[in-house]
């Protein structure tokens, strides 16, 4: 058996995963709320 | 003729905006339990006879190799529908799906190379599983630099469409490369249910991730396609009703 440590090429593969799932979550959330923030503007201006 | 006409309106920008909302937190749960589970599973499994610990970094690279080539196969099949039906969502779909595939495929790559260094000693060889693999992540940054490229939405989903098409000739190579050619990466462990070549203990939490990983996919999709409908969509009536609801408060 390889009995190896191979702790922090297991810990980056994990955390370059969890890096990828909370980016792409925060940045999905993110700029949604940006756009609906922008589009409920201009609604607003063009009912002014 | 009546189901196609049924499917059609379901695709319709303005009830497809409201199917992701509903099914957004679910996919968000699904994900989460899933990601759970396969964490656990795969963190109790059994320790491997011949790799030992370092195994467990299947759990993060098979589950984003499988989603990079399914990523790319959903793009080709709505670049397809795009191009026959001119249906809008199915472009969204694909120009969406681009970015999450290209983060798979480079998490694929990523821990690819992390696993080869114990296993095979390198990080790196310039085999044909590796090389067709890069090649699609290339495929996806030139998918988007191309949609970046063409101000004009209907040039630009149109091209874009027909190069994804011609890049789906990448995905068979990646595949089958194990098969074809004698390559350093080893054949497929997952495609062979019939005769499988993992104990259940291990086996189960592996496909436990990679539903995680497509829920992820699909949970992201439903939050991005909502916003992106709402852009494409902002001279209508139901997009001015949606965002001036006063239940929802977005100042």
């Amino acid at each position: 058996m390889n009995t190896k440590d191979y702790s922090l090429f297991i810990f980056f593969t994990f955390f370059m995963m969890f890096l990828i799932f909370i980016l792409c979550t925060v940045h999905a959330f993110l700029h949604h709320r940006k756009l609906c923030k922008a589009l409920h503007h201009h609604f607003k201006n063009e009912k002014n | 003729m009546r189901a196609l006409e049924t499917f059609r309106r379901l695709l319709s920008p303005k009830n497809f905006y409201v199917i992701c909302e509903q099914a957004s937190s679910f996919l968000g749960f699904a994900f989460i339990v899933s990601l759970c589970l396969g964490l656990y599973g795969g963190f109790t499994a059994p320790m491997d006879y011949q790799q030992g610990q370092a195994f467990r970094m299947i759990y993060v690279h098979v589950p984003a190799a499988f989603l990079s080539l399914f990523i790319y196969s959903c793009i080709f099949l709505c670049s397809v529908i795009y191009l026959i039906w001119q249906v809008k969502i199915a472009d969204v779909i694909a120009k969406l799906s681009a970015s999450l595939g290209a983060c798979f495929t480079f998490l694929a790559l990523f821990s690819g190379a992390l696993w080869g260094k114990p296993m095979w000693g390198t990080f790196w060889v310039w085999d044909a599983r590796l090389t067709s693999e890069l090649i699609l992540l290339f495929i996806y940054f030139g998918y988007m630099g191309l949609r970046a490229a063409f101000p004009n939405l209907r040039l630009q989903s149109k091209i874009a469409a027909l190069f994804a098409i011609v890049g789906m000739v990448d995905i068979p190579l990646v595949h089958f490369s194990v098969n074809w050619w004698q390559t350093l990466h080893q054949g497929a462990t997952l495609a062979k249910f019939a005769r499988p070549s993992m104990p259940s203990e291990m086996l189960w939490p592996l496909i436990s991730m990679i539903v995680a990983c497509l829920m992820f996919y699909i949970w992201m999709l439903s939050v991005r396609v909502r916003g992106e409908i709402l852009k494409r969509e902002k001279h209508t009536q139901w997009v001015f009703t949606t965002i001036c609801n006063p239940n929802k408060e977005f100042a």
